[in-house]
């Protein structure tokens, strides 16, 4: 780059490397890399590949608060920001951080004022600030929240607002750590759409992410991170189509999945697709006719399905796989301040089977989990676990036989070492301590932290948290285990861990319910599917029926999987999940093989 | 659309909360040199006070609630741990005599003296209202918001304090059948809450950096509280009434 681009840059950064105090291994190593000012540049890699510090040093929170040694430099609008304090850089780096529940001011009694804020630290006139609040909350869908407290809000909804107290400080540029991990698909998808309207008004985006279909989608640029180098940068063409991508831990967007299925049966594609709408352009170029006119359909890439139906709840259940081990019977639950969360739900799982339950945040999903492990008790109905009503039960002794691991880590872990975490259960409850080597042994070894039992929990990425609570369940060897979330925030070696995980609890016969908004996952992964929306169960169905039942889904707000996209793309039947029939849906629709 | 700072009709709600405070503070430092005959007016004036402000309720609810089972044990056991002087009443090794009675009166009289004080400035102060008046007469916003969020966290606290309880039941750890298994199940719970706690203020602050907490410069902001000249001849006025009584009490010219 010349000097006269250098000039101009958003954002220059060379040499830099950053080694984090008591750390053996930098987080940083060598990084040049210049932001033009409007460019938007993603972030991606595994975890741990140092991708939270390098946005924390492009807003000089590296090293100023987060000290440690560093080389290089960073430059940002032209500033050198070692020269710098951190609080001068507000007024041209916004920055939004990962974790949602940490992200309140703390002194804001409402929503409104959370907003306003961080305006009224940056000397805004109070008018201007009341039309640019009232602006973003509109823009946000936050009125409704307006006069919250931040403190009583969801995740998802804190993570709304952090975006928003940032968006409305409109600065220059932005950088975002993963601002959806928390987010169901409909509220991820309105989130970039709020970033992409920043970015069109000419906002330089740096964000880190592992959602590869929004990345695709958005990105100027991708640079992709390994062990604090950059190993990739280029287009998200480039990048992805790279066969190294996969190499570096990265999950590919699933178009590409499906591109690359559809290759090893035949059909020799003339170009990369990024998404379900390219890869659908490029099967009609080899002849594929589209259900319908003909002409080609724009398909939604990250919104959901869009029928103004009511519909009626489908349950199409296989026979159990013998007796029912746990069984919910119309089951409601109301909290003590009046609002009702789950309605009249009824099911029932079997030993060795594994479920997925999605929905929209707030539909009921985590009241459910808590009323299966005891820790609430249902206002009606009853559930069973192998034949007893919870009730006989007290929550402690409910939960000895249905292990919940917690959608935020951190309300789970309280011990100085992994090793102690995950034995401290079994420890209370007075286990021999052969048992409980053999037990701690076994979780250690299946969740992948067999050699960090000594590692402080709070010094491992939230990632690694999250299994490090997975481990502490899985070491009860209860009859039942309930996964909260357990893919946010996993790159593609904690995917395939989880995966691996739930195939090993299943084979023991553990009856396995996961709750996830991540929908390629349970399309793949899961023979059940259970769809809640506004507190009840609006679907319970083999998977390879769920994401065709259209009024479902976006009654739930959930996305169709790439694949289910690209089937009603070119057929207007429900063909289930498999390849084979996709492939032979597009072959006979006109498409020529190679 | 919300309005967020919503119009204030109330005299006293309207009133800077600075002046408020100085004068419950002046009537309460002066209260304590009087005596309890002090509680005869001050206790209907605050009542008088907070019920014109709204809140008469939660003053009574808060007297009931707090001051009502503090003071009856401090009293009972003020009269019944000192002896000396007449002997009013006994029974078996009770005995209740005049040095007890005035000692109890004395103490619970004080204790009543503050507690009243302090919840008269709870019912009639809002915290943003007070934070901001602090601001506006120049005191650094870094220490208003350690005060603000001090007194805001503690509800969130606690919801904390609930969720780690869950955990630990999650796990299948009693946490709710007699003390002592409580008990066992408090200790480790305060582990976590301290750590989490500690790292929430950690990431809170990088949190309050990207606000541009401390960007030098002008703030603003939307709550604007009255803050006139005579606001400050009240509370000097306030003062140096308050000063008077004392040295009109230490002096031996008043002797209430």
């Amino acid at each position: 780059m010349n000097d006269t681009a250098k000039a101009a840059a958003a954002i220059e950064i060379t040499g830099l490397s950053f080694t984090y105090p008591l750390s053996r291994h930098p987080a940083l190593r060598g990084i040049d890399l210049t932001v033009a000012p409007g460019e938007w540049v993603s972030i991606i890699g595994a975890n741990g590949a140092g991708k939270s510090t390098l946005a924390q040093a492009i807003r000089g929170l590296v090293p100023q608060f987060s000290k440690g040694e560093l080389d290089g430099t960073v430059r940002v609008r032209g500033r050198d920001l070692a020269g710098g304090s951190v609080g001068e850089l507000t007024a041209d780096v916004g920055y939004v951080f990962q974790n949602p529940f940490t992200q309140m001011t703390g002194v804001a009694t409402t929503v409104y004022a959370e907003l306003a804020y961080g305006l009224g630290n940056m000397g805004v006139p109070p008018e201007a600030i009341r039309s640019r609040v009232d602006a973003m909350l509109e823009a946000t869908n936050l009125v409704p929240l307006a006069a919250r407290s931040p403190f009583e809000l969801s995740g998802g909804q804190q993570q709304r607002v952090a975006l928003a107290s940032i968006l409305v400080m409109e600065q220059p540029i932005l950088v975002i750590d993963e601002p959806t991990s928390q987010l169901d698909p409909e509220t991820t998808a309105a989130m970039f759409e709020l970033i992409a309207t920043a970015h069109a008004a000419g906002r330089t985006v740096v964000l880190v992410e592992h959602k590869m279909e929004q990345v695709a989608r958005f990105s100027d640029r991708v640079i992709l991170l390994s062990d604090g180098e950059i190993a990739l940068s280029g287009t998200p063409a480039e990048v992805f189509s790279n066969p190294a991508c996969e190499r570096y831990g990265v999950r590919l967007p699933e178009a590409m999945y499906l591109e690359r299925a559809l290759e090893r049966r035949g059909f020799v594609l003339p170009g990369r697709a990024l998404s379900v709408t390219e890869l659908a352009g490029q099967l009609q170029k080899l002849g594929a006719h589209p259900v319908g006119a003909g002409e080609p359909a724009e398909i939604p890439d990250t919104t959901t399905v869009a029928k103004p139906a009511e519909p009626e709840p489908v349950i199409i259940r296989k026979p159990l796989n013998g007796e029912p081990l746990v069984e919910i019977d119309n089951v409601s639950f109301t909290y003590p301040g009046g609002v009702e969360a789950v309605h009249e739900v009824s099911l029932a799982l079997s030993a060795g089977e594994s479920v997925a339950i999605i929905g929209q945040n707030g539909a009921g999903k985590t009241t459910l989990a808590k009323l299966v492990n005891g820790l609430l008790r249902p206002s009606s109905g009853e559930v069973r676990i192998a034949g007893h009503a919870t009730t006989e039960w007290t929550a402690a002794e409910t939960a000895r036989r249905v292990g919940y691991v917690f959608q935020n880590p951190d309300d789970q872990i309280f011990n100085k070492t992994v090793l102690d975490e995950v034995e401290y259960a079994l420890r209370r409850l007075g286990l021999p301590e052969v048992e409980r080597k053999r037990r701690v042994d076994a979780a250690l070894e299946l969740t992948g932290l067999s050699d960090r039992r000594s590692a402080n929990p709070y010094d491992l990425p939230l990632s690694v948290r999250k299994f490090v609570t997975i481990a502490s369940v899985i070491a009860l060897d209860t009859a039942v285990l309930l996964f909260d979330e357990p893919t946010a925030g996993q790159d593609l070696a904690g995917l395939n861990r989880l995966i691996a995980i739930l195939r090993e609890l299943s084979r023991r016969g553990k009856a396995v319910v996961t709750i996830t908004h991540d929908m390629e996952f349970v399309s793949q992964h899961f023979a059940r599917t259970i769809v809640m929306a506004d507190r009840q169960v609006l679907a319970d169905t083999p998977t390879e029926r769920t994401f065709y039942l259209d009024a479902v889904i976006a009654k739930a707000m959930v996305n169709q999987p790439a694949f289910v996209q690209l089937t009603r793309h070119f057929c207007a039947s429900d063909i289930g999940l498999s390849m084979d029939k996709l492939a032979d849906v597009i072959a006979q629709s006109g498409a020529n093989t190679g | 659309m919300y309005e967020p700072v919503a119009p204030i009709g109330n005299a006293i709600q309207r009133a800077n909360p600075l002046v408020v405070c100085c004068l419950v503070v002046c009537c309460l430092v002066a209260g304590l040199f009087i005596g309890p005959k002090y509680l005869l007016v001050f206790l209907p004036l605050s009542a008088l006070l907070v019920a014109y402000a709204g809140y008469l309720k939660r003053y009574l609810l808060l007297l009931a609630a707090v001051m009502l089972p503090t003071v009856t044990l401090m009293f009972v056991l003020q009269l019944l741990a000192n002896e000396g002087g007449a002997v009013y009443w006994q029974w078996w090794i009770i005995r209740l005599t005049e040095v007890g009675l005035g000692n109890a009166i004395r103490y619970t009289a004080r204790f009543i003296t503050i507690g009243s004080a302090v919840f008269t400035i709870a019912c009639l102060v809002r915290l943003p209202r007070f934070t901001r008046a602090l601001e506006q007469w120049g005191i650094n916003p870094k220490v208003t918001y350690v005060l603000q969020s001090t007194v805001l966290i503690i509800p969130e606290m606690k919801k904390r304090a609930d969720v780690i309880m869950d955990a630990q039941r999650a796990r299948g750890i009693e946490t709710d059948a007699n003390l002592k298994v409580r008990m066992k199940a408090l200790i480790p719970a305060a582990a976590p809450l301290i750590l989490s706690a500690l790292t929430s203020v950690e990431e809170r602050a990088l949190s309050l950096e990207a606000r541009g907490m401390t960007l030098p410069g002008k703030r603003t902001a939307l709550l604007q509280v009255p803050d006139s000249i005579v606001d400050k001849v009240v509370c000097v006025l306030a003062i140096l009434a308050c000063v008077a009584v004392i040295v009109a009490i230490q002096s031996g010219w008043w002797q209430p």
